[in-house]
């Protein structure tokens, strides 16, 4: 007898891990089975959302569960410990303290203030270019979509050039230990060594230890952090770090600085990872289709057309599923929710659903509407929301003024990594 | 047309300033803000356009008027 769609959601549900890169390779189609006949699916691998000690993850895959949830603050807390490290800010916090801190954080992050930053942006992504090209194969990642988004971001936070390669090091281990990314699973090996931790680099870092690294890293961040902070105290400068040094909160007191370094924290992160993931991911689809990318090429140069094609690139290429803490006894369609509760909201499936999205499995450069989730929904929505647009747009149309024609490297296949995912290493020739 | 943003609605995608900038721009907090509240003719299609895209749903038409 063969299984009903329904068995087979089930099965996808209890096998589900989307922070392993394996699970990349049926990913839209376990996305699908799940949104048609198990839209509020109980996953039984936990690693998904390390949250509260005996909470069950649910996974939300249509785009209306996942918009509502992300709009609903009182029912659906962000205030979950995903890491060894204290609570992010604003991330891992709800309204009203959550208002009151993006309140900080938003104006620095306007449109008008980003548009400051576009010859810069533009002058970086050149020079980037200049050395990648000068070779006929380079890996994208580390050449490109990594340095350009990273190094603008140190250079708006205050972070020191010369840091760079720490800062990558420290990110990719807080982020990327287990997830399939090459770089993050070597630094968490070697942190293991340097924190005199046993681990068989011959097999998958044993699960306590991979908390043990991440901890003792961000406690290493944190030191940083302070360094930092101290240094601007004493010599402020045209910074982010200076200008968290004299915000007010609610316009009544200085930020703690355990509220300054959790506000790092997620800047760090959330500055360093993203925009450098999606540009993988797209550079990587166009890679292998070429016929979109010719088409893409053939519009970089009107504003009017790029602004929507980069739109429909980040819904189709969206990273985040976002965790959920259910405050109270709930349902959700037929489904019960206990207080304590996990569920997560996965963009990546909210955006390729077809109550939403005509033509949802294709990139529709010149889609309207685009009410797409890849930049979140609700008050979380993405706070460099404007930064990651320009960088989008910039490094993009740079990358395929120089080189509009590419395919992937004969020997080197991509390295994807789950989780917030993205691409570790993207090998290309010309031509 | 009259044009009118529901703020409790807004988080501030902006995507209405990419399809609609002469109608819908930022205010400091960079949420969205009515430029011009009485639509011009001619940027009709471009405002409808910007309500239909609002991942919000926060832009209100009246297009009675």
């Amino acid at each position: 007898m063969t299984p009903t769609d329904r068995e087979r959601a089930l099965a996808a549900a209890q096998s589900f891990d989307n922070t392993k890169a394996e699970f990349l390779e049926h990913e839209f189609e376990t996305y699908d089975l799940l949104r048609e006949h198990l839209p509020v699916a109980q996953i039984e691998v936990a690693p998904l959302m390390p949250g509260a000690p005996g909470s069950t993850p649910y996974v939300l895959t249509r785009y209306s569960d996942v918009s509502e949830v992300l709009r609903n603050t009182d029912d659906f807390s962000s205030r979950i410990d995903i890491y060894p490290v204290r609570p992010w800010i604003p991330q891992a916090i709800d309204p009203p303290e959550h208002t009151a801190y993006r309140r900080i954080l938003n104006p620095w992050f306007t449109v008008d203030a980003m548009r400051d930053l576009e010859p810069h942006i533009e002058a970086y992504a050149e020079k980037l270019l200049d050395a990648m090209l000068e070779r006929d194969a380079f890996d994208l990642v580390a050449d490109f979509a990594d340095p350009l988004p990273t190094v603008i971001f140190c250079e708006l936070m205050g972070f020191p050039d010369d840091d760079y390669n720490r800062i990558m090091e420290w990110k990719n281990i807080v982020m990327h230990a287990a997830d399939g990314h090459s770089r993050g699973r070597a630094a968490a090996f070697a942190k293991a060594r340097e924190f005199g931790l046993e681990a068989d680099e011959a097999k998958p870092m044993d699960p306590m230890v991979s908390l043990q690294v991440r901890a003792r890293t961000a406690a290493q961040v944190y030191a940083y952090f302070g360094e930092l902070l101290a240094r601007r105290r004493a010599d402020p400068a045209d910074d982010l770090i200076s200008r968290l040094l004299s915000a007010q909160y609610e316009g009544k007191r200085a930020l703690t600085q355990e509220e300054l370094e959790d506000t790092m924290f997620l800047l760090f992160m959330a500055g360093l990872d993203t925009v450098a993931s999606v540009i993988g991911l797209i550079v990587r689809g166009f890679a292998l289709d070429a016929a979109k990318r010719r088409e893409f090429v053939g519009l970089i140069e009107d504003p009017k057309r790029l602004d929507p094609a980069v739109e429909e690139l980040v819904r189709y290429h969206a990273i985040v599923t976002a965790p959920r803490r259910v405050t109270r006894e709930l349902r959700l369609r037929d489904v019960a929710l206990a207080k304590g509760d996990i569920v997560a909201c996965v963009t990546q499936a909210a955006n390729r659903d077809g109550e939403e999205f005509e033509r949802r499995d294709e990139l529709v450069f010149d889609r309207a509407p685009n009410r797409h989730a890849g930049f979140g929904i609700g008050p979380h929505r993405c706070l460099g929301i404007h930064l990651a647009r320009r960088e989008l747009r910039i490094g993009l149309r740079a990358l395929h003024r120089r080189l509009p024609d590419y395919r992937l490297h004969p020997d080197r296949p991509p390295e994807l990594f789950g989780g917030m995912k993205g691409v570790s290493s993207l090998w290309l020739v010309k031509g | 047309m009259k044009a009118r943003i529901d703020t409790r609605r807004c988080q501030g995608h902006g995507q209405c300033n990419l399809v609609c900038p002469e109608v819908f721009g930022f205010d400091d907090q960079g949420f969205g803000r009515v430029l011009v509240p009485e639509v011009p003719e001619r940027l009709r299609a471009d405002a409808l356009r910007a309500e239909s895209t609002c991942p919000e749903r926060a832009i209100e038409l009246d297009t009675r008027v």
